[in-house]
């Protein structure tokens, strides 16, 4: 006679699932007695007085522990046994575990998933909309990351999404965090009690990294798309997810990131805000903080210092960021006059330019919003300059500089052949997403632009959004820009301002 | 986005969770049960189509969107006085149903009463109405009968025999818990069976005979509890205090109001693979020896 003996620790099926296997075992021929049991003191011991269960296996088993004995008369029942035994353990641990899928359509995913609840959409702008309503009509909350959604598009998505109360984040929204999933271009962050609400990309990311490293974390991240807070559309996004934010039991304070809103949404944001008992604290970049006045919510200038008070109320802190060492001070630029900024990320450039603006007066840029600063050509600096190379004349045609570095890398090496340059800005998004090694691609460039370089002091500042759970780990990233000269500052606000002191200077 | 859904009802010993930032892991993950522990006691997360245990926190949630949720073992679940996060889920307490699953019964149960529970359950086992091996082993006792047997219902049909021809209180309940631990399931038969066996002599409370046994399982069933499973040892030790799931509750309620109590015994029957049946057996087995019925 042939006994074999399994056990499988801390192994928790149900009944059921037991019983189909003991009956399985039973059913083979050859096999005289089989049980799968929980190895509890009595299971074990009539295991053992049936035959099924040897004694120095019998000791080694615990009450949570899964024990099977399979008694055959032959070698050959047992070893069908076993197999049997290990396929039954192999199809149930599947089950359980769940495998990825991919289905070619909305229809069978949804056929084939029972509950699904949120869905990707990245798609050519032009078929985004028609799949996007699929999955809401299915259930399913968007996030929407294609561009060239029209306005007609968004809106009729907005309204159904609205009306059967399912975000649509997006079109155009590239990051948010989901219960601690990032998704799009996000960071790795830790969880907290901070809900954040963004109408802008990088703005969101530099906010959840700020947070997370003043040792805070994040319960949701929120994007809306960019055009969300505009007359066009009206903050159906914005109003919903602040209201979910509101109801989550995982949020204490809510945030919110954005370009300043239409008067009229504004209105609307300010009186649902009234309904909360959360603080809300708002950057909307660009506005005066005026627009809090008589409000509820705490008005900020910087998404910076939007991080920071969320992150004392939060933990009831009274941080500051910090201000400019005295060693931060004495950099002096000897050679050029101007500014340039060169960003992957478009929230951070509008950050610095309102920023330096304030120190230096005018900045051109291709994201301009007063149309007399707008650059005719983007492909020129002229003066003080901030350029957006994520904004759509870069990226027709071009991956996005977040992923592929290559045009901001010759833009740099152009920038620092101009005698005119005295200092150059720049930015460094990590994350999920973005270029495996974005510093390195920067110091690359850099080094390529020393060769032809005709300004032999040019201040090279950068600021790195990211965190050290990140792919390309923060740190890292520092250090590299640091070996080539780069000037790393802890935060782009930080970063704008000490290129605004070093050419205030140079005015002065 | 995260689903939001409502925490229909959680016992009032469970109070505790919402009242502090409590922090629980997923100890185990079943079709319609997750059950969390803070590396001491089960609290277990169950869709509402599930009767209200001692264990339980009851979501309004349909069955086939709780086999959906995704819990992985180890993960943290943190709970706060407006509920819990978990699984990519909220779960709201807001208009929560907070309940007793402590047995408190209106009267020491008259004769009759107990006659027709009694009665009802000695036909279902008569005619082997239930599932598994206890049930079968239970009917082979009493209709002397011999239906082939595993070797744990081998035991367990000795064990009855012998706990129905024992006399004294510490024979009986020497016999009942040799079944501790014995049998097929995550909550083995004979631990359902002394769960079953518990509630009988509770509603039995205030009959002498009953008070006797059950003085007496109190004191030795929590000599044994710790050779189970960590989920029955759990129900082991509630059912030690007196509490049980409401339908339970409601049988013993109906019987004292002189209601139908056959629909709720077959819901009883529902109860996991075999447990409801064992359950009832154990009670079946209570009821006889603590109101000396025969």
């Amino acid at each position: 006679m042939k006994i074999h003996n399994v056990v499988k620790a801390n192994a928790y099926f149900d009944s059921v699932t037991l019983m189909l296997f003991s009956s399985k075992l039973n059913t083979i021929e050859g096999v005289q007695q089989a049980a799968v049991m929980m190895g509890t003191d009595h299971n074990k011991e009539l295991m053992k007085n049936s035959g099924i269960l040897t004694v120095e296996f019998a000791s080694s088993v615990k009450s949570n522990d899964l024990v099977i004995g399979i008694k055959a008369v032959t070698q050959e029942a047992l070893d069908l046994a076993i197999k049997t035994l290990e396929e039954q353990f192999e199809n149930k641990t599947k089950a359980v575990s769940g495998e990825k899928v991919s289905f070619k359509t909305v229809e069978a995913a949804v056929k084939n998933t029972a509950d699904l609840n949120f869905a990707i959409v990245s798609l050519p702008g032009r078929f985004a909309k028609t799949e996007a309503m699929k999955c809401l009509k299915n259930g399913m909350n968007v996030l929407l990351f294609s561009d060239n959604v029209s306005i007609e598009e968004e809106n009729e998505l907005k309204d159904y999404a609205v009306e059967h109360q399912l975000l649509l984040m997006g079109p155009d929204c590239g990051t948010a965090i989901i219960n601690g999933v990032a998704l799009g271009f996000a960071n790795v962050v830790k969880k907290g009690n901070i809900g954040l609400v963004a109408a802008s990309g990088t703005g969101l990311q530099e906010a959840t990294v700020i947070i997370d490293k003043l040792g805070s974390g994040i319960s949701q991240a929120l994007g809306t798309g960019g055009r969300d807070v505009k007359d066009a559309v009206g903050g159906k996004t914005m109003l919903l997810a602040l209201e979910a934010l509101s109801k989550d039991p995982q949020t204490n304070v809510i945030g919110i990131v954005s370009k300043p809103p239409s008067p009229s949404v504004l209105n609307k944001i300010v009186n649902l805000v009234s309904t909360f008992d959360k603080p809300v604290v708002a950057c909307f970049l660009g506005a005066s903080l005026d627009v809090f006045a008589d409000t509820k919510i705490i008005g900020c200038e910087t998404v910076e210092d939007a991080a920071y008070a969320l992150v004392n109320i939060s933990t009831q802190q009274s941080l500051k960021p910090g201000s400019l060492t005295d060693d931060e001070k004495s950099i002096r630029s000897t050679s050029g006059k101007y500014l340039r900024g060169l960003y992957t990320g478009g929230t951070l450039a509008y950050e610095a330019m309102l920023i330096l603006k304030h120190q230096l007066g005018s900045i051109y840029s291709n994201i301009a919003s007063d149309e007399q600063y707008l650059l005719k050509d983007p492909e020129l600096s002229h003066q003080h300059t901030i350029i957006d190379m994520g904004e759509d004349y870069f990226t027709d045609g071009m991956p996005h500089p977040m992923i592929d570095p290559r045009l901001r890398s010759e833009r740099i090496k152009k920038e620092m052949k101009d005698a005119d340059t005295a200092v150059l800005l720049l930015d460094c998004v990590l994350g999920y997403g973005s270029h495996s090694d974005p510093a390195g691609a920067l110091v690359e460039a850099i080094i390529e632009g020393r060769k032809t370089q005709t300004n032999e002091n040019i201040i090279l500042i950068a600021s790195v959004c990211g965190t050290e759970a990140d792919p390309q780990r923060r740190s890292a990233q520092e250090e590299q820009l640091r070996q080539a000269g780069v000037i790393v500052m802890p935060t782009n606000a930080q970063a704008a301002r000490l290129a605004a002191y070093v050419l205030g200077q140079k005015g002065a | 986005m995260f689903n939001i859904y409502q925490i229909k009802a959680y016992p009032s010993h469970l109070q505790f969770l919402f009242e502090d930032q409590v922090t629980l892991r997923v100890h185990s993950v079943f079709k319609q049960t997750v059950n969390l522990t803070d590396g001491n006691r089960i609290y277990t997360l169950q869709h509402s189509d599930l009767p209200s245990t001692p264990l339980s926190i009851k979501i309004e949630i349909s069955r086939k969107a709780f086999e959906n949720l995704t819990p992985i073992i180890g993960q943290e679940i943190k709970f706060n006085p407006k509920g819990c996060v978990a699984f990519g889920s909220v779960f709201e307490i807001k208009d929560a149903v907070v309940h007793e699953c402590e047995m408190k019964m209106a009267h020491v149960p008259i004769h009759a009463e107990l006659t027709i529970l009694y009665d009802e359950l000695t036909k279902q086992l008569f005619d082997h109405n239930g599932k598994g091996e206890m049930v079968k082993a239970a009917h082979n006792v009493i209709t002397e009968s011999k239906s082939s047997l595993s070797v744990f219902g081998e035991h367990m049909e000795r064990v009855i025999n012998d706990l129905m021809i024992s006399t004294s209180p510490l024979e009986i309940v020497h016999q009942a818990l040799k079944l501790i631990g014995v049998g097929e399931g995550l909550t083995p038969s004979g631990d359902d069976f002394n769960c079953g066996f518990a509630a009988a002599l509770f509603y039995l409370k205030g009959i002498r005979s009953a008070d006797e046994i059950r003085q007496i399982h109190q004191l030795e069933l929590p000599k044994l509890w710790n050779t189970t499973t960590t989920i029955s040892r759990e129900y082991l030790m509630y059912a030690h205090e007196g509490k049980f799931n409401e339908w339970v509750i409601r049988l013993f309620d109906y019987c004292q109001k002189g209601k139908d109590i056959v629909p709720t015994l077959n819901e009883i029957k529902t109860i996991g693979h075999s447990s409801g049946s064992d359950f009832l057996t154990g009670m079946y087995f209570g009821l006889r020896a603590g109101g000396k019925l025969t």
